[in-house]
């Protein structure tokens, strides 16, 4: 086995069976959910809410532990499978392409099993006589299983990306970094009211994306959005890559 | 063999090793000696990739070893867990030891957790000092690199077990020849180990030397301090005793016939100096000149 392989199967020891733990507790909760909306038929809807509309999604709610999942595991992987991996005689190269390889991985099993959870979700709201939430901005739940699962696997890997540069920032300046970090959000609320745009900017993210790119109107809302994730993606990976690839080992 | 030329490192303004040359030949038993805070186990981390150097170079079979996935593979330094994975369970460290050493001999792993009667199953917080250090050494040993490096293995351990573990690594050498670099401030447990040994002193390459040249070198010279005094001139003084008007020093340095000659026509007594005691003041009292 080269030392790609061994990098690739030490990244992932953990993977499955932390994958298998987060959505056995997610499908658990899912369940619980549904049971409890049934036998309680309350009035309190679970779910986000769509365009105002009362629809509900009991998966849908599953992105925000998702969202924590993908911080948790950016920080884990140098904080504790960096200092290991170069410790046991691997090379920085080949960990960070194996960490590439790796979110991927993870946003493609991910997105699966989310897409395939919003499916039956959707059924279930239906039966029990609510008006389920199909339209999540980037993907309706309606549409081809196989195209949401691609589209949710590249947000996830935007995601990906930045929890990774998070990992990488942690690890090589520590607490400087959530300092800098502070003072930096601090001076931007100071100066361009920094967090209500950056709220706004996640709660209406097509109006964003349109103001970012709004010199090319030929471009569509979907491929500006691509444009800017794969913009993000780069920038993010490279940006990880320049401060781990020299980074002493702690 | 693994050259290490000119190797330099910094933080910031603060030098910690600088203008190291060094070879390492295959199949040696080495001991890296020197006083705390000297850079050994900076020289260790360097040598390992774990450190990014300022500069020199590191050379395994011609190719520079940094970032070099091939010539990597061939070190394993064992050192103090670092806090970030001690959350991890025993089992889980060994089976991530084992993906990545490609030499990694699993049932010598099993022999040598019965062996040290490990309990695998635990966390590594939950081990005491000295069970931590024996997953340490349990790596080191089952992983059968061509470059095992022990940085202070007895950490934490009774003087049974430092034994033991001294007896299986001599065994498995034997079996398995490698090289094998322990840097240590045990020296008398583990100086019949050491076929050659490396000192530094103030941050650079003091001395590197096998035993038994360093053995034919030094030499306990015990007589009148007149006399003492006469036949030290020039000489390195690597220990100095007083009994009264009777002075016995260390000397290190080839001693010539005539020296020799001369040393007993003054009623110099002149003996070995045991190897525990020549690391010892070697490491202490480095290449002192006689003033």
């Amino acid at each position: 086995m080269d030392t790609n392989k061994r990098m690739f199967r030490f990244l992932n020891y953990d993977l499955i069976l932390g994958s298998l733990a987060f959505w056995g507790i997610m499908l658990l909760i899912n369940i619980i959910s549904i049971f409890m909306q049934h036998i309680i038929t309350s009035n309190i809807l679970m779910g986000p809410v769509n365009q105002g509309e009362f629809a509900m999604s009991f998966v849908g709610t599953n992105f925000i532990a998702v969202l924590v999942f993908f911080i948790v595991y950016g920080l884990e992987m140098y904080y504790e499978n960096f200092s290991l991996a170069v410790g046991f005689g691997g090379t920085r190269k080949n960990f960070y392409i194996n960490v590439l390889i790796s979110n991927l991985l993870v946003a493609i099993i991910f997105s699966s099993i989310q897409m395939v959870l919003l499916k039956l979700d959707n059924f279930l709201v239906s039966s029990l006589g609510y008006k389920p939430l199909e339209n999540y901005g980037f993907f309706n739940t309606s549409d081809n299983l196989l195209n949401n699962i691609l589209v949710l696997t590249f947000l996830l890997l935007v995601l990906a990306s930045l929890t990774n540069l998070l990992g990488v920032m942690q690890y090589r300046f520590g607490y400087k970094f959530w300092i800098g970090l502070g003072v930096l959000i601090l001076i931007g609320q100071m100066i361009f009211n920094f967090l209500e745009r950056f709220i706004m900017s996640v709660v209406d993210i097509e109006g964003f994306v349109n103001t970012i790119i709004e010199d090319i109107p030929s471009i569509s809302f979907p491929s500006k959005t691509y444009l800017i994730g794969l913009f993000i993606i780069s920038i993010s990976y490279l940006i990880g890559y320049l401060f781990i690839r020299r980074a002493d080992i702690k | 063999m693994l050259e290490i030329k000119d190797l330099s490192k910094s933080y910031g303004k603060n030098k910690v090793l600088g203008n190291i040359d060094l070879e390492i030949e295959e199949n040696k038993i080495y001991g890296l000696l020197g006083r705390n805070g000297v850079g050994k186990t900076t020289l260790l981390k360097l040598i390992t990739g774990q450190l990014m150097r300022d500069s020199g170079q590191i050379v395994l079979d011609g190719e520079e070893v940094l970032e070099n996935p091939r010539a990597m593979e061939d070190f394993c330094l064992v050192r103090e867990f670092s806090s970030s994975i001690k959350e991890k369970k025993v089992k889980d460290i060994l089976n991530l030891a084992r993906i990545m050493y490609k030499d990694w001999d699993e049932e010598y792993e099993k022999f040598l957790i019965q062996e040290f009667g490990l309990d695998t199953k635990k966390k590594l917080i939950k081990l005491s000092t000295g069970n931590q250090t024996i997953v340490g050494l349990i790596i080191g040993l089952a992983s059968r690199t061509r470059f095992t490096i022990f940085d202070e293995p007895t950490l934490g351990l009774d003087a049974a077990i430092r034994y033991k573990f001294y007896k299986l690594m001599l065994t498995d050498y034997e079996e398995h020849p490698r090289t094998i670099i322990i840097s240590t401030h045990l020296i008398d447990e583990v100086s019949n180990l050491f076929e050659e040994i490396i000192i530094l002193k103030d941050k650079e390459l003091a001395l590197k030397e096998d035993v038994d040249s360093l053995k034919k070198k030094a030499y306990f010279l015990s007589g009148r301090e007149y006399n003492i005094n006469k036949v030290t001139n020039g000489k390195k003084i690597i220990h100095r005793e007083d009994f009264g008007s009777t002075k016995i020093v260390g000397i290190f340095g080839d001693l010539t016939k005539d020296e020799i000659a001369n040393i007993k026509k003054h009623n110099i007594e002149i003996s070995s100096i045991p190897l525990q005691k020549l690391f010892i003041y070697l490491t202490d009292n480095m290449l002192k000149e006689v003033e």
